[in-house]
């Protein structure tokens, strides 16, 4: 059994490898992730002055504000004289931790929910669905201002409703989805081998579903990073000083043509997480499929 | 005939793909030449190159696809050379092509006479009256019912026979020198594939065009063609006279080909083992010798050339004039005929009585509340059906007969209207789903989308095995005896479907299907989407395990050859109806009913000395949601009587034939008002 897993993934790793984009997508991620995870672990790490660059100290007089590119800070200093290379590096832990949490908590949810709706069919598919629809009623981050605003100000909550707000998304592909694939002539074998519905969902429908899902969740990861920017901008997540993407590049923006890397850099670094994490879900919806293996394509 | 310069001339063709494992040949110094008003018919395996070589001619290779060397004259200039314009212009005004699937090849969007009117504007300089004249000649030419209405008619509006035949008419629209049919009937029901063919002999006939005729049917081959090439592994094997290469071949290929394929007659078909070579992976010395009887190591050692045999033929075997010509028939010694098995005696295993199923195109309420709308469809009406232990039945019928619908109601895979299952004495609904499921089995149409991709094969089977309890304790051995038991090697429980060929995938289907250790399997189409030499192995196969497990079978095909030699019994469905039941031998002898008869004389004959006095239907199948009143078959039955339009003939036996097992639904055979005796 395990080993037979473990060729399973071996085959999925190989497959993976061999496409150069997909691997670039993986650095970009895995960088980002490790960035993240020094800025958890950081009192480790660093020493505390580095740290207290974080945090404006009016008394300080290291704190010179809009300072432009050096040696000593790279990327320059903010308008409160901030170093943005270091606020930077703490929002990779933010921004990581709010895509991959919301979008888990989302495509676990959505897909299971749209998947049962397309097997199923009839009323469950119908009231299913019709709770899809009303939630698409709303724009995404209006309704997620309206459940943090119930559950209260805070980035966990922040999470929850993100959660909450891109379930239609899995739902409504999980269920397209999983329509096509029932379908298919393997179901009607699965239920011809007497198979109990549980195990055709969870095993002849959901693996099959999986590409289009893995895609939307690489693609909804960048959406949540940027949602959850605009939500701290409103006040409603991460406070200041706490440093997160989203909050630097509205800020930023004051300052464009003074200081255009306030923003620029923040948003670089939401760029190249969001090319990261599509690259990585095009490589991987590839290299899962069977039928695309590298060997035998014409 | 000699003086004349060939229409189309093709020397040492070869064509490449590229591919991420490198450069792969499609098609290997294929010549020939084509003359004005003669019928070429290429015929192979699929992956032999036979599509690839037209495409070539045609200039419509793949991106990833070249001509790698060769040359191709049409009418005396190069094609090979010629730009993409000048291409264009010869492309329809020289040279046309017919695609195998009428449904994909007309745009949705425009009308059929659009299309037409298109392609004449294309090549003519005429104004749009004339061009719409024009395609009003044609779809008469090509023998349309009703061309004015097809003439508005959207692609999806026509039946298949239909847009095969608007294909036509575009093909021939610019009156080309040459015309290349790429499996044009294969995916057309037999009956309408006997009026396609009719109308392409007629057109070549009339218009003197030359036509490549591409086809794996080696009875459409023999009928439609003067000169046949046969296809194998990128190459041509052997060129001929039609009529002397299906009586005398001399390539082993061919010769094997012509055995193994299922004919109307008792002669068992031989089996022809082993599967074409990988292109990726080509033995060294002959393709073939693999599979060849006659192979020695001089055959391992060098590619044969295609030279001319002592009689002039050419052949690519090096011991061609030593073997001389081979069987085209199978030698017939048949260890055990259908005729010699047992029968059912005793009560039946799997009964169903009334047996109806009706489709409703209504899906909301409102459409269910309100008056008018579609009629519902009866995919199954009111059919009685048997099967006894051990009894093999073969229900036969085109698209749109019923026929698979009965075979999944029997199973519970489609939800009866009404009827009764009786299953081993015991109503079907009284089972359990696991005890019906481990007791009646089903072998699905099409291997590539039956078995899970994302499953390896143990998976697949392992999990049957372990559900229905069918294992002593060691799964993995079960699912490797299951293997062994197909003809497969059991180190394949690893692969995924998708590393598998069809032939293997459908051993797999039928593994599956065995694991439950069952009483009865349904078979639907099982051969159907699988090569000749691949298909007569699958048969042996389910011939083989269903007399080793003692098994009773349900073979559901459109083909009736491929019927003729597994069936104890077989029932003729047209239109959701039995029309005909009664043992093999006797309905192939002695069809009773018209439709039955037609069907039969339908099936190309694969001996060119056989003259077929072929009974062409007219019309199709109308449509299941408007039947006609009367009989189903009244609106194409060539002996039709007034009384046929106007009642439903009862399924009843046959005066005197067969102790009451041979039954027919046609007025014809009914005792009362019984006309004037048919020979």
């Amino acid at each position: 059994m395990t080993t037979r897993s473990r060729d399973r993934w071996r085959r999925t790793w190989r497959e993976f490898r061999s496409r150069s984009l997909a691997v670039a997508g993986l650095v970009i991620v895995v960088t980002v992730i490790v960035v993240g995870a020094f800025a958890t672990i950081d009192s480790y790490l660093f020493d505390a002055e580095l740290i207290t660059t974080l945090y404006y100290d009016p008394n300080n007089p290291q704190f010179v504000p809009l300072q432009e590119p050096s040696v000593d800070h790279p990327f320059g200093t903010d308008s409160l004289g901030r170093d943005v290379l270091a606020r930077t590096i703490y929002g990779a832990k933010i921004s990581i931790q709010v895509g991959v949490t919301a979008v888990t908590i989302a495509a676990t949810i959505g897909s299971i929910m749209g998947i049962l709706a397309g097997y199923a069919g009839g009323y469950v598919e119908m009231a299913i669905m019709r709770f899809v629809d009303v939630m698409l009623g709303f724009p995404a981050l209006v309704l997620a201002i309206g459940v943090v605003a119930v559950l209260g100000f805070s980035l966990q909550n922040v999470i929850i409703a993100l959660g909450f707000v891109y379930v239609p998304q899995f739902a409504r592909i999980g269920r397209s989805t999983a329509i096509s694939v029932a379908e298919e002539e393997y179901i009607d074998a699965a239920r011809a081998m007497g198979y109990s519905d549980t195990h055709i969902v969870f095993r002849e429908v959901l693996p099959n579903s999986i590409s289009p899902l893995l895609v939307q969740a690489s693609l909804l990861m960048a959406f949540a990073i940027i949602a959850e920017a605009s939500l701290s901008f409103l006040g409603l997540g991460a406070r200041p000083p706490t440093a997160t993407w989203g909050q630097m590049v509205a800020s930023g923006s004051d300052y464009l043509e003074q200081a255009p890397w306030l923003s620029i850099v923040p948003g670089l670094a939401i760029f190249l997480t969001v090319l990261g994490f599509n690259l990585v879900g095009d490589g991987l919806r590839d290299a899962l499929d069977p039928r695309e293996s590298s060997e035998r394509r014409f | 005939m000699a003086a004349r310069d060939p229409v189309l001339r093709v020397e040492d063709l070869t064509t490449e793909f590229m591919t991420d494992a490198g450069p792969i040949t499609a098609v290997q110094d294929v010549s020939f030449d084509l003359y004005q008003g003669e019928r070429l018919g290429i015929v192979g395996e699929s992956g032999s190159g036979k599509s690839v070589t037209a495409l070539s001619i045609m200039g419509l290779l793949e991106r990833n696809g070249r001509i790698d060397r060769g040359s191709i004259r049409l009418n005396g200039r190069e094609l090979t050379a010629v730009s993409t314009d000048e291409l264009n212009d010869i492309r329809g005004e020289e040279i046309a092509m017919i695609l195998q699937d009428p449904m994909t090849a007309l745009t949705p969007t425009l009308s059929a006479g659009t299309q037409i009117v298109e392609t004449v504007l294309e090549h003519d300089d005429v104004s749009r009256t004339a061009a719409r004249d024009r395609a009003m000649e044609l779809l008469e030419q090509v023998r349309i019912p009703n061309p004015e209405t097809v003439m508005d008619s959207y692609p999806n509006e026509l039946s298949g026979g239909q847009r095969q035949r608007v294909l036509i008419a575009i093909a021939i629209s610019c009156s080309p020198d040459v015309l290349i049919a790429d499996e044009p009937t294969t995916a057309l029901d037999v009956t309408i594939q006997a009026q396609i063919l009719d109308l392409l002999h007629e057109l070549v006939e009339d218009r003197d065009m030359a036509l490549i005729h591409i086809t794996h049917d080696l009875g459409v081959v023999s009928e439609m063609t003067d000169r046949v090439a046969v296809m194998y592994a990128s190459r041509f094997v052997e060129i001929g006279p039609t009529r002397e290469l299906f009586v005398q071949p001399r390539h082993p290929y061919t010769a094997g080909l012509l055995r193994a394929t299922p004919r109307k007659t008792d002669t068992e078909p031989e089996l022809l083992s082993g599967t074409v070579p990988d292109p990726k992976n080509r033995p060294t010395g002959c393709n073939y010798a693999a599979r060849c009887p006659h192979a020695t190591e001089a055959c391992r050692e060098d590619d044969p050339p295609l030279v001319a045999a002592e009689d002039g033929r050419p052949v690519a075997c090096v011991r061609t004039d030593e073997l001389g010509y081979l069987p085209a028939a199978p030698t017939a010694d048949p260890t055990e005929t259908a005729t010699e098995r047992a029968g059912s005696g005793g009560d039946p295993l799997l009964e169903a009585i009334g047996l109806r199923k009706e489709f409703t195109a209504a899906e909301s309420i409102l459409d269910r509340v309100l008056p008018g709308g579609d009629p519902p469809i009866k995919a199954v009406d009111g059919v009685d059906v048997s099967l006894g232990a051990e009894e093999t039945v073969g229900l036969v019928g085109e698209s749109g007969s019923g026929k698979t619908t009965l075979g999944r109601l029997l199973i519970s895979l489609t939800d009866r209207t009404a009827g009764d299952i009786v299953f081993d004495g015991e109503p079907l609904d009284s089972l359990s789903s696991d005890e019906l499921r481990s007791r009646v089995q089903f072998v699905f149409q099409d291997p590539n989308s039956s078995l899970n991709p994302r499953q390896t094969i143990r998976d697949i089977l392992g999990h049957a095995v372990r559900h229905h309890g069918t294992h002593d304790g060691d799964v993995d051995a079960t699912v490797r005896s299951l293997l062994e038991e197909v003809g497969l090697e059991p180190n394949l429980v690893d692969s995924y479907p998708f590393e598998l060929s069809g032939g293997q995938r459908q051993r797999i289907g039928i593994a599956r299907a065995l694991s439950v250790d069952p009483d009865v399997l349904i078979a639907d189409e099982p051969t159907s989407a699988l090569d000749v030499s691949v298909q007569g192995q699958i048969l042996a196969l389910l011939e083989r395990i269903k007399r080793e497990r003692t098994l009773a079978m349900l073979f559901v095909s459109h083909d009736l050859s491929v019927i003729r030699h597994i069936s104890d019994r077989i029932a003729v469905m047209y239109l959701g109806e039995i029309v005909e039941t009664g043992r093999t031998e006797r309905v192939f002898r002695e069809p009773k009913h018209p439709y039955t008869e037609a069907l039969l004389s339908a099936i190309p004959r694969i001996d060119p000395r056989k003259t077929a006095d072929r009974i062409i239907l007219d019309g199709e199948v109308p449509d299941p949601g408007r039947p006609p009143t009367g009989c189903n078959f009244v609106t194409r039955c060539p002996h039709a009587m007034s009384e046929c339009g106007e009642r439903d003939p009862a399924l009843v036996a046959v005066e005197g034939a067969e102790d009451g097992q041979r039954r027919s639904a046609c007025f014809l055979h009914h005792d009362t008002e019984k006309p004037a005796s048919r020979e």
